[in-house]
């Protein structure tokens, strides 16, 4: 071992440069559930999940056209030259393959010296993408990250199905991490249990299904909501103990939480069930829905926006859900 | 922060399905032609899973594999990255399942 290899200066770190994000236009709302569904009150679905209306991507549209939009967005005000490496979460890619990064470098014509790979991952995807990128800039394999989010649940949910259409969301999300002297992503908690995978899954057009559609019309998502929620409340609070207490802090050192917007619901039962401040606690999807691997980037951009974080902030970000799939992290804004 | 000094590629471990297609069993193709075939593209024969497998009993035979040789800990494994453009499913990933 070689010690005088490595010195402070040689260690690259890394954090989060910037963030947008992009809804399609077409809105579905409360009171057109309501329409269809007549049993469903739009007030109590509101009052109940925390959501009036999502955005839902058109026929033509898919989740590498709104990561594209979210990206456009980035480079209104970045040079786009500066990119060594795209990483683009989604479970709804444009094709089996080839790979959504690949095109997305084409679309947005970054340079062709440059990594690109796409990772399936759901809600927990963010945090994910967040490690990877410090791993890549931390091991001096690149400097500057486009780490994008891009769903399109909607195509995988039944017309008949009110409690998916009334909960997922479709939208896109860009953030680029760069490399810093200090380090504002900070350690990493990972969690998987395939035991859950039955319980949010997409079954038809599947390889274990031979590609063959039996009755539906499309691949058809399925959620276990119960099972998705007993899930959550056993695993999260654990996590976010582990994640404060590896990052050497107290609860109370944390100036705000974003969590992984699944529901109001289930947000606020994890709220009080931990004990957290609800004021240092982000809930809000009003408008956005449960739009997976995107809630959290959406979540820390208008945050920003809003000032609800500054500069020196710790902010914790935790992602759950499909796989079982679960991370976490606190980065300094 | 965790300093590393080095990192190597400790063991790898392949899976191949039984069944094995041979290009001299191809339909549709003479003899001559078939030949030619072999020659240019110098494959003989290819495993190709049955309607049963999936992407996911490979690796996961593989990894079984891996973790006999080696007689690694499966708790040392910190993180499993599966490389695939044929998942199992749409969703969830398949290194979950």
């Amino acid at each position: 071992m070689n010690i005088s290899k490595l010195t402070g200066k040689d260690i690259m770190s890394a954090k989060i440069k910037q963030v947008e994000y992009y809804l399609p236009e077409r809105i579905l709302t409360n009171a057109e559930l309501e329409k269809a569904y007549p049993q469903w009150s739009a007030a109590k679905l509101e009052k109940k999940i925390g959501i009036k209306q999502r955005h839902i991507a058109g026929p033509e549209e898919t989740s590498l056209d709104l990561a594209t939009n979210a990206a456009k967005k980035i480079f209104k005000k970045e040079d786009k030259d500066l990119i060594d490496f795209v990483l683009f979460c989604t479970q709804s890619p444009d094709y089996l393959l080839p790979t959504s990064a690949c095109l997305l470098q084409t679309r947005l014509g970054l340079k062709t010296d440059i990594g690109a790979l796409d990772f399936n991952l759901g809600c927990s995807g963010y945090v994910y993408g967040l490690a990877i990128a410090k791993g890549l800039i931390n091991a001096q394999l690149c400097k500057n990250v486009l780490l994008v989010t891009g769903e399109t649940y909607s195509k995988f949910i039944a017309e008949d199905d009110i409690s998916n259409r009334s909960i997922f969301g479709d939208a896109g999300t860009a953030t680029i991490i760069t490399y810093s002297d200090e380090d504002m992503l900070g350690e990493f908690i990972f969690g998987t249990d395939g035991n859950g995978a039955e319980n949010l899954i997409v079954k038809g057009l599947s390889a274990r299904n031979s590609y063959t559609l039996k009755d539906q019309e499309k691949p058809t998502l399925y959620m276990n909501g119960p099972e998705i929620f007993n899930f959550t409340i056993d695993t999260i609070p654990p996590m976010l103990q582990k994640v404060i207490a590896k990052n050497k802090l107290q609860a109370n050192d944390v100036d705000y939480f974003i969590l992984h917007q699944a529901n109001k619901y289930i947000l606020e039962f994890l709220i009080s069930e931990i004990g957290l401040d609800t004021g240092k606690c982000h809930i809000d999807m009003l408008n956005y829905g449960n739009t997976v691997s995107n809630t959290i980037p959406i979540a820390l951009k208008d945050s920003l926006d809003q000032s609800k974080i500054n500069n020196g902030d710790k902010v914790l970000l935790a992602g759950f859900g499909v796989g079982y799939s679960w991370g976490s992290t606190i980065i300094t804004i | 922060m965790i300093k590393i000094e080095g990192i190597k590629l400790s063991c790898i471990s392949c899976c191949v399905p039984d069944r094995y297609e041979f290009n001299k069993d191809l339909p549709d193709f003479d003899e001559e032609r078939k030949q030619k075939i072999i020659e240019s593209t110098g494959v003989v024969s290819r495993p190709v899973v049955d309607a049963t497998q999936c992407t996911s009993d490979l690796v996961y035979q593989a990894t079984v594999n891996l973790i006999k040789q080696t007689g690694i800990d499966p708790d040392q494994i910190g993180v499993m990255i599966l490389v695939t453009q044929t998942p199992d499913y749409i969703l969830p990933a398949t290194s979950c399942i």
